[in-house]
């Protein structure tokens, strides 16, 4: 039912097409969206239900944030469903309620950056150097994972206003907002929580939002060839065309799959990131971009123009590929006996 | 290691040419080269001028037409030194496509009254062949040219019409009878650009460039004297042309210039350990790949360039150049992103403002305008189909 009323919102409001027809301006979020994805529950998904949240479970959260890949959206909904208990697990408990109430009413909006070594801490518990990009546009909040060498990765909570940060606006591959933040003696909450595990949080929930995108660029593309026609029949006809889409399907019930196998391994690691999702985003950033690549090529001059949403989609991939640890990166991590045997210890 | 180019008058004519870039290309115009993807015209006619002031502004033509009479290598040679010091590229359309259909089936005064501004670099073309409904079924287009009088009227509508807006001429593809099969039914003409009836409406890219266009013909009028070749031929010279250029598709010297570029990329880039990416043996393993694929094409175009330097016009081995010459360019850029990470998907803020990280400039913006590599000039399906029936008899 709720993925139901999701895919009836993005329907009815604002869908892609209006969207990327005014791409150039920026692919801005309608400045009411957030509210109303707070109004109808969204943003209560991934709350707790002791502080008045839905705490939704993981098929839900990644079946959400698939719709909204298919649906190009720009709002973050996917930090929102996928870091919003987590985040208030690692608060004292003081400003718990606080914080569980700002983020349902969409008041609270959060944003996830990483530090790297090179701009590290500063000395201390103060931040300092340049981040990389803010992803979560809009955000009022940060979630900063910071990376120094010998300390792993730890996780900093900072408001966005608050002093010692400044910030530089620009955009995403696929027009998103980002921002990039310069820390300055920025002293930030510490919180009790792995940085490597809002990471994977993270890469689970682009590979949830870029199977969406293929999704819908799926679809979008089958129409497509069942309509155009070249040589007196539809594209649809020729059999290199078939099989060209036929493989790309198995590309995507594959990711599909992948996406709910991440569900289930979350719901029974209540919340823990995975086995599987070093190869799920491996996964994403090898085989859902050629498939993206194959629907362009097989929808001719007309996938690379701005106006169709092909390109849209490809360059969402490519953005979700790049982030919270790349091909090279995830294949780094798989150890194949231990992978198979279904104890890599990611997370 | 021994190269094919590795003798004394190759070395000697390489250290020529490569003196003569050095001394002549202007700074600014390797940076934009470097940069973009899609050259001003300013940039692309006044370099394409300073090389045919040194009588090299078309190596690829008879020496009649104004070519320079070299063999294969030297063109080739040529070529790669000019990819290598990021020289802009000659226009395509003049230079490999309306150039060579005019001096094979043009008139002479039109070889005359065109060929010159070719060479200079001071008259651009475009391609008016696909329509909207006119793909890779390119000969099923709609477009009309009507006899009337000594001219012709034609009407219809172009798309993909590559640099357009910064074009003089147009060589325009277009139905002059339709009681006779669709192929049998084209003629091909010379359009001025700026004639009354035509409308340009730019169509932007993946990439966030302006470089295609579609354009509107109203009751356009032509010189009779603009035809080019027979009425009624235009497929024949259509055909010929993108095997032309399929051959130049390829784009071997560039693609070796961007190679040897991503190797750079990974020797300053840092992985996330902070070590130079090129010290992770999987990256150097893919650079090794790239360059071995790249060596195979290489063989291919020289053998192509010989067959053509031969007075043999290319065949349908042209679609193998154009099918492994495109593949290979995407692989390269996509490599680049891979290697890029991050900084290959952080923009400037304004539409069009490229890369935040200078050193994703360039390299962002042709991996994504790269995808329509294998899909323009024939796309890469109908190049195999060109194979399976033309070279296998399949």
């Amino acid at each position: 039912m709720l993925l139901d009323s999701v895919r009836r919102y993005f329907r009815e409001n604002r869908p892609p097409d209006t969207r990327w027809a005014r791409f150039g301006e920026g692919q801005r979020q309608p400045p009411d969206a957030w509210r109303e994805m707070a109004e109808l529950g969204w943003l209560a998904l991934a709350v707790p239900e002791r502080l008045g949240g839905l705490e939704a479970d993981w098929d839900t959260r990644l079946a959400v944030l698939r719709e909204a890949g298919a649906d190009g959206r720009p709002e973050p909904l996917d930090v929102h469903l996928m870091l919003s208990d987590l985040l208030l697990r690692c608060l004292p408990q003081g400003q718990e309620e606080a914080t569980a109430a700002a983020i349902m009413a969409g008041d609270m909006r959060v944003g996830v950056v990483e530090l790297r070594p090179r701009a590290g801490p500063t000395g201390g518990n103060a931040l300092g150097g340049e981040s990389g990009p803010v992803y979560g546009a809009g955000a009022s909040h940060l979630l900063v994972l910071v990376h120094a060498p010998g300390r792993g990765c730890r996780l900093a909570w900072t408001a966005v206003e608050g002093p010692g940060l400044s910030l530089q606006q620009g955009r995403f591959l696929d027009g998103r907002g980002c921002l990039t933040v310069r820390f300055n003696h920025c002293e930030p909450r510490w919180l009790d929580a792995s940085g490597h595990h809002v990471r994977d949080l993270m890469a689970a929930g682009l590979v949830a939002d870029c199977t969406g995108a293929l999704d819908g660029a799926f679809r979008q593309t089958l129409d497509y060839l069942k309509q155009r026609r070249q040589f007196g029949r539809p594209l649809s006809d020729f059999q290199v065309v078939q099989h060209g889409m036929a493989e790309v399907f198995c590309d995507l019930q594959q990711a599909v799959a992948l996406t709910r196998r991440l569900a289930r391994e979350m719901n029974a690691a209540q919340g823990s990131a995975c086995d599987s999702l070093p190869a799920a985003k491996a996964f994403l950033s090898r085989r859902l971009l050629r498939g993206l690549g194959r629907l362009i090529q097989l929808s001719g001059g007309i996938g690379m123009t701005e106006e169709y949403p092909l390109a849209h989609y490809y360059k969402r991939a490519q953005t979700g590929a790049a982030l919270f640890g790349d091909r090279g990166e995830q294949l780094g991590r798989i150890s194949p006996v231990a992978t198979l045997l279904g104890s890599s210890g990611c997370g | 290691m021994a190269s094919l180019f590795d003798t004394s008058e190759l070395r000697s004519f390489r250290a020529e040419v490569r003196a003569f870039i050095h001394e002549h290309l202007p700074a600014e115009f390797a940076a934009k080269t470097r940069a973009g993807l899609h050259l001003h015209r300013d940039v692309v006619g006044r370099w394409q001028g300073i090389l045919n002031r040194r009588g090299w502004g078309a190596p690829h033509w008879p020496l009649s037409a104004g070519g320079t009479g070299w063999d294969t290598y030297r063109r080739y040679i040529f070529e790669e030194e000019c990819a290598l010091a990021d020289a802009p590229p000659g226009d395509v359309l003049g230079l490999f496509l309306a150039g060579p259909m005019l001096i094979a089936a043009g008139s002479e005064a039109q070889r005359t009254r065109y060929l010159p501004g070719i060479l200079a670099g001071c008259e651009f073309w475009c391609q008016g062949f696909s329509e909207p409904n006119a793909g890779s079924d390119l000969a099923s287009l709609k477009t009309t040219a009507r006899r009337d009088g000594d001219h012709w009227v034609i009407n219809g509508q172009k798309t993909w019409l590559t640099e357009g807006h910064q074009a003089d001429l147009m060589f325009c593809l277009a139905r002059t009878d339709d009681s006779v099969k669709p192929q049998a039914g084209l003629s091909q003409f010379i359009v001025d650009m700026k004639a009354p009836g035509i409308s340009l409406q730019p169509i932007l890219t993946m990439d966030e460039g302006h470089s295609v266009n579609a354009v509107f013909l109203d009751n356009v009028r032509v010189p009779g004297e603009n035809l080019i070749g027979e009425p009624n031929r235009g497929w024949t010279y259509a055909k010929e042309l993108l095997t032309r250029e399929r051959t130049n598709n390829a784009q071997a010297p560039r693609t070796k210039r961007d190679i040897i570029a991503l190797q750079r990329l990974a020797e300053a880039h840092p992985g996330p350990d902070g070590r130079p990416l090129m010290d992770d043996p999987i990256v150097r393993d893919r650079l090794a790949g790239l360059t071995a694929d790249f060596v195979a094409l290489e063989s291919a175009v020289l053998s192509v360039l010989a067959d053509e330097m031969a007075g043999r016009e290319p065949g349908p081995e042209a679609s193998i150049l154009k099918i492994r010459g495109s593949e290979l360019q995407q692989r390269v850029t996509e490599t680049a992103m891979e290697l890029l990470g991050e900084a290959g998907v952080v923009l400037e803020p304004g539409y069009g403002g490229g890369p935040r990280d200078p050193v994703a400039r360039g390299w962002v913006e042709r991996h994504l305008f790269r995808r329509v590599v294998t899909i323009y000039a024939g796309s890469n399906e109908i190049q195999r189909t060109i194979i399976a029936r033309t070279i296998l008899g399949m």
